[in-house]
């Protein structure tokens, strides 16, 4: 009786359609459509007819999508230029970007924003001729001769360029940081010279040095005649001011024990600061400062030194309990207003009421607690009396924008870019259209004012990412002092003030401008993919008292330990890689 | 009588172990929910435990006014709904012919699926196969992946072998059914504890399911909830709370509610059928 079952029900299933295949052909390109120079009214336009520019960048949920972004309408406004974008989200970044190499239905015309170096090296050495040079005069496509896009077709970047943006040569070169080892430019570089984003600020309360300093004749600050936060110049003297802070009333409110002495959002904020007063920046390979070699500071004295400070502050009660946790802004924010020391991008955002309308001064403007912090310059320490160093992010990276090869409107992105490192570009990244967004306060130009709507309820930041994808996507093309400098607000100059005395002292502990095989780029991320959790694994142990800084055995296994996970083959890696330079 | 009480020293063992891990599970949550309408201050301060301290709806209010999280909540019942439908629907109709002795090709096809499991096409494979289906930053990218689950389709099949005598089928053939009138007038029905819990798996997947989202969505018209709170409780970012970071801290714990209390509602709906169609189903088919 029995009857086999319908053959067919065994092979339901959905009716899937299949995509069409069209959009992703070359098409006829028209060379008559572009505007190398513009017109006579208006400088910014590309193309005759609107052509669409396929635009692929990294997007963080700071901003909304990138088509609502006002600096992209503009920039659709006065190019003529369509963009049709594909932002995946920062934490896909990576995937996505791997994905659409091999994708052969989306080719976008324009990387923007975080351009890998190890991709770009990687795929010049295998000859995949996937990007466009910059800067090779030969270079010609199925378009035509394309030549060097930067002396045909971006004026604005070139001159940058030749006069390395105007920074000092000596210290950071524009041109040998785009530049790979086959001696063309792949990428265009970002570039920034604003002071108080070079660097991380260690802020500390002034107001509480000095209340400490003329309440309390037996504080560290009383006898060591630190009445103000320039005068602290030693680890020791800021571990001693950190000390008061916890010993006496600070904020003078009345209760002994409510201040929180330091705190930062992890330990690594904490490291820098304190790792610079015993000789080296960054917790990696770092350069050493007569250039002769790198050296892989956490198996060094310098850093055990640093675990020792930081351990004595943890045990003292000065560090904040919470700092191993990883917080954010808004996290630290909510004790703002007892943290004596802290590192952030300013102040403000940390004790985030700008103004006290209870609490008035004497001149009958509310109170600003933000006011009350200052940084804390580099210091040094007892067993260090080198020069001075502040870690420094670096003015230049290799990671601005890539034009892949199988785009046919190179000129066009070319001179999208330019505009983009030119005087209308560096305003619409960073602060938006003139007139809108912004204004000049007077005919010189000396300095400019933004306009937050009365009825935005979040702060400027917030706004301004609402104009760019500058606040928490990407890092402008061009951060450019120059503009940015002059921005009208009380706190950003007094931020800005603050921030140059870092710069004499920056040091980048591994130079852009030393680029590593492809081979190499792969051992060393394999390599601190395992090596850093270690760091950090230890880090955490030796400052919370798992661990004993003061102990050799504890010292030594965490040094064995370290070099099983190939520490020593990663210093080699960038010593031979110096040595390739050579 | 010795016998008796060590049994009831054992039940007792047993009743208070477990109610301990109902504890750890519970206490959390109750303090989640506590600070949830607990005043910020109090929150942030840590002064909250397993009841509200200076009860406000503030969080709440912040919540449901924001037009980003309640669409994520409207676009995830979307997802939630028809993913399920679909992915319960696939499911039973595939299990239904491999349960069948009579099905040939049956082994080859159990082989088959089983290898899925064990070798996957990996993430960049399975994007570009999206990308050429055309299925990029369309709803299909979040209902369509993964809607078909071997592990689920397996648990089902070992259900109707064992729950379903053949001897039945048989007759319903007599009585003049074809294949699809047995599995739909007789199978299913008989299907129901299994079915509630593919439909709970499928729910609690659809429901909690972001990864799709943060791969294959760009409109952020599009984005499930849990993207929407990845970006909140993630990135940190967003309008809610601005301004105010006591708020901002305990607007995560209003959220973690939000999100979770729908499933926390369906569950005991389903519990009954639960045990049932879990353990028939996993019992060696």
């Amino acid at each position: 009786m029995k009857k086999p079952i319908n053959k067919g029900f065994a092979f339901l299933g959905m009716a899937i359609a299949l995509a069409a295949c069209g959009g992703g052909g070359a098409g006829s390109y028209d060379p008559d459509n572009f505007l190398p120079e513009g017109t006579a009214e208006n400088p910014y336009q590309i193309v005759k007819e609107p052509i669409t520019i396929k635009i692929f960048a990294p997007h963080s949920s700071g901003n909304p999508e990138y088509k609502d972004l006002k600096m992209f309408k503009h920039l659709s406004k006065v190019t003529n230029l369509k963009f049709e974008f594909t932002t995946p989200d920062t934490s896909a970044y990576a995937n996505r970007r791997s994905a659409v190499w091999e994708d052969r239905n989306y080719k976008p015309d324009l990387f923007l924003f975080n351009n890998p170096i190890a991709e770009q090296i990687q795929y010049a050495e295998n000859k995949f001729n996937a990007l466009t040079p910059f800067n090779d005069p030969e270079y010609s496509d199925g378009t035509g001769n394309v030549g060097s896009l930067i002396d045909n077709y971006m004026p604005n970047y070139k001159a940058l360029l030749e006069n390395n943006f105007g920074i000092d040569s000596e210290k950071e070169s524009a041109r040998e940081t785009a530049t790979i080892s086959d001696g063309k430019m792949y990428c265009s570089i970002s570039a920034k010279d604003v002071a108080r984003d070079l660097t991380y600020k260690m802020f500390i309360n002034n107001v509480w040095i000095k209340n400490v300093y003329t309440s309390y004749p037996n504080s560290y600050c009383a006898t060591h005649g630190i009445d103000d936060a320039s005068k602290i110049l030693l680890i020791d003297d800021y571990v001693g001011v950190l000390t008061d802070f916890n010993a006496f009333d600070a904020n003078n409110n009345g209760k002994t024990g409510d201040e929180i002495a330091v705190s930062s959002k992890a330990f690594e904020y904490l490291r820098n600061f304190i790792l610079q007063a015993y000789g080296y920046v960054s917790y990696s390979c770092e350069l050493e400062n007569d250039g002769s070699h790198f050296t892989y500071v956490p198996k060094t004295n310098a850093y055990r030194n640093y675990l020792k400070t930081a351990s004595g502050m943890w045990s003292a009660g000065l560090m904040d309990r919470s700092t191993p946790e990883n917080k954010t802004d808004s996290l630290m924010a909510t004790n703002g207003k007892r943290l004596g020391s802290f590192v952030a991008a300013a102040p403000y955002i940390i004790t985030s009421q700008q103004n006290d309308p209870n609490n008035l001064k004497e001149d009958g403007t509310p109170y600003r607690y933000d006011e009350e912090y200052v940084t804390v310059a580099p210091l040094l320490s007892s067993s260090y009396d080198g020069p001075r160093m502040q870690l420094g992010f670096g003015f230049f990276k290799p990671d601005g924008a890539c034009i892949p090869t199988a785009s046919n409107y190179k000129r066009e992105v070319a001179r999208l870019i330019d505009i983009m490192y030119g005087p209308l570009g560096t305003q619409l990244i960073s602060y938006g259209v003139e007139n809108e967004d912004w204004t000049w306060d007077d005919e010189a130009k000396t300095s400019w004012t933004f306009h937050v709507p009365d009825t935005w309820t979040g702060n400027q930041e917030e706004y301004r990412g609402t104009i760019t994808p500058n606040v928490g996507s990407a890092s402008a093309l061009y951060w450019s002092n120059e503009f940015v400098g002059k921005m009208n607000d009380e706190v950003i100059t007094r931020l800005n003030a603050q921030s140059e005395t870092y710069i004499p002292y920056l040091k980048t502990p591994e130079p852009a401008k030393y680029k590593f095989t492809s081979k190499e780029y792969e051992t060393i991320s394999t390599i601190k993919a395992s090596l850093d959790n270690q760091i950090t694994y230890y880090e955490a142990s030796f400052i919370t008292g798992q661990l004993d800084p003061n102990s050799d055995s504890d010292w030594n296994d965490y040094l064995n330990t370290i070099e099983r996970f190939r520490a020593g083959e990663l210093e080699g890696l960038y010593n031979t890689m110096l040595a390739r330079y050579r | 009588m010795k016998r008796w009480n060590r049994e009831k020293v054992f039940d007792v063992v047993i009743t208070v172990i477990m109610l301990l891990v109902a504890l750890a599970f519970l206490l959390p949550l109750l303090n989640v929910l506590a600070c949830s309408f607990s005043s910020p201050e109090k929150v942030v301060a840590g002064e909250v435990g397993l009841f509200p301290v200076e009860f406000t709806v503030r969080g709440y209010q912040e919540v449901f006014a924001n037009d980003s999280l309640m669409r994520g909540f409207l676009n995830t019942l979307f997802y939630t709904f028809l993913g399920t439908v679909i992915q319960v629907t696939l499911q039973m109709l595939c299990a239904y012919p491999l349960s069948r002795p009579d099905f040939k090709g049956r082994k080859f096809l159990n082989i088959f699926l089983t290898l899925t499991m064990f070798i996957s096409g990996g993430m960049i494979p399975t994007y570009l196969l999206i990308s050429n289906l055309g299925m990029l930053d369309t709803i299909w990218a979040i209902i369509i992946p993964g809607c078909v689950s071997v592990f689920n389709i397996i648990v089902i099949r070992t259900y109707m072998q064992n729950s379903i005598p053949a001897e039945l089928q048989e007759a319903a053939r007599i009585d003049g059914c074809g294949d699809f009138q047995i599995f739909l007038r007789v199978v299913l029905p008989l299907c129901r504890p299994i079915l509630f819990v593919m439909v709970l798996y499928a729910i609690v997947g659809y429901w909690n399911n972001y990864f799709n989202a943060l791969l294959y969505i760009q409109s952020t018209d599009l984005y499930p909830l849990q993207r929407v709170l990845q970006d909140m409780l993630v990135t940190n970012s967003g309008s809610l709370g601005a301004g105010d970071p006591n708020l901002q801290e305990q607007l995560k714990y209003v959220t973690i509610i939000v999100s979770s209390l729908p499933l926390l509602v369906i569950y005991p709906f389903f519990q009954k059928y639960f045990e049932k169609g879990v353990v028939m189903g996993g019992v060696k088919g």
